[in-house]
């Protein structure tokens, strides 16, 4: 039997392989730039901002210690506790360890959600993807409950959108799962946004304004010894090092945090510019463009004062 | 009014289909190639509105302009298809180039 001829020219063929359309609605040109630019800033201002969290609790720490042994301004904090947990509050003041942490797992979740959401976009490894949208799932999970903003069960969503992206239709599989992400994300994304914004903050009590007063104090208290030390070397000896670690502290804490805190807000802008982009397929990219300037400016900000203080 | 890449990519893009229906087989792959990054480049200036006074758009307009005419050249006489080709390609980088004057 003589199989049926397919009266295509091939322009029409490869037109036709070419058509968007015969692969399903695949991302638009909108909702490509737009995952791409909010994703890779996400995924930049939650790792710089882990890691500045990190930074505060080590010179926090270092800082009350020099408070206290100096006799100025920290006071040793029995509480009701008393003893090593007495110590430790001396030394971390009201942001315990685990308050911190539970700062810098907030930013390392913004930052999965990036990194997974870039991965999606462009895409080039199913398991690297898999692996992404999993490790984004797990930190969600790890969330205190008073930061999640849905059940559990909303992040294991995106490892089964992923699961199986590949082979013909790509990009229909790829437009499909972005589609389905980031509005289902986006409360949480803005949740997580909102706190980095609060948190480096120095106008409303949070753990900024926290760092920037032990700072600030430090260094007054410092500098006012070191005025009326006169001659006497033992206290130069303890206050010089001490205002020399407190005023780096104070201008690492003027300069860096209020370019954290606009990029806070342009965060929450351009997520929600990327869900108006994903759901009318267009979008002004004025939003996403400002939070990538804000983030680049808190990264370098943050890299200067992190090479000083080696 | 000089022509615009809206005017001359279009042109470009059909004198490019009657080439594929005539070209040889073994041209082929690279034309089908070829148009795919036509194709990619396209979406890309979708969103975009371009400086027309910059020399990299009218770079742009006047390589598709002269790849236009050696591909219609080439359709009627096969042994021009890999001037053609060449061609072509550097029109789609200069389309590429003038797409990037705006991220």
């Amino acid at each position: 039997m003589r199989m049926a001829k397919l009266m295509l020219k091939p322009s029409q063929l490869i037109t036709l392989m070419l058509l968007p359309g015969l692969a399903g609605c695949g991302l638009t040109g909108a909702e490509r730039k737009a995952a791409g630019g909010f994703s890779t800033s996400a995924e930049a201002f939650g790792k710089v901002s882990a890691s500045d969290f990190a930074a505060m609790r080590d010179d926090e720490t270092k800082l009350r210690m020099t408070a206290y042994t100096t006799g100025t301004a920290v006071q040793w904090d029995t509480g009701n506790k008393g003893g090593i947990e007495g110590l430790e509050r001396t030394l971390s003041g009201p942001f315990t360890p685990d308050e911190v942490d539970l700062r810098i797992k907030a930013a390392n979740t913004l930052a999965a959600y990036g990194t997974a959401l870039n991965a999606l976009v462009t895409f080039d490894d199913s398991q690297k993807l898999k692996a992404s949208a999993d490790s984004f799932a797990s930190s969600l999970k790890a969330l205190p409950p008073k930061l999640k903003v849905g059940p559990d069960s909303d992040a294991d969503v995106i490892s089964s959108v992923v699961q199986g992206i590949g082979g013909l239709f790509i990009e229909r599989q790829k437009a499909d799962a972005l589609r389905r992400i980031v509005p289902l994300y986006q409360p949480q994304v803005d949740r997580l946004c909102d706190l980095l914004t609060r948190e480096f903050d120095t106008d409303n009590p949070g753990y900024a304004a926290d760092y920037r007063s032990i700072a600030s104090t430090v260094r007054v208290e410092a500098a006012s010894r070191l005025a009326t030390a006169g001659k006497d070397v033992a206290v130069r000896r303890r206050a010089l090092p001490a205002f020399a670690d407190a005023d780096r502290a104070y201008r690492w804490a003027e300069e860096t945090f209020p370019a954290a805190k606009s990029a806070g807000l342009a965060c929450t802008k351009a997520s929600a510019a990327l869900t108006q982009a994903v759901a009318a397929r267009n979008f002004s990219f004025a939003d996403i463009e400002d939070f990538a300037e804000k983030v680049q400016a808190i990264a370098a900000a943050s890299d200067k004062w992190k090479s000083r203080s080696k | 009014m000089d022509p615009t890449l809206g005017q001359t990519i279009p042109q470009m893009s059909l004198a490019l289909d009657a080439l594929i229906d005539t070209a040889p087989a073994d041209q082929l792959p690279r034309l089908a190639a070829l148009k795919a990054d036509l194709n990619n480049q396209l979406e890309a200036l979708i969103d975009k509105d371009l400086p027309k006074a910059d020399a990299a758009y009218k770079d742009a307009v006047s390589s598709v302009t002269a790849a236009t005419g050696a591909i219609t050249a080439a359709t009627a006489d096969l042994s021009k298809v890999a001037a053609a080709i060449s061609l072509l390609s550097k029109a789609i980088a200069a389309i590429a180039k003038a797409a990037a004057l705006i991220a």
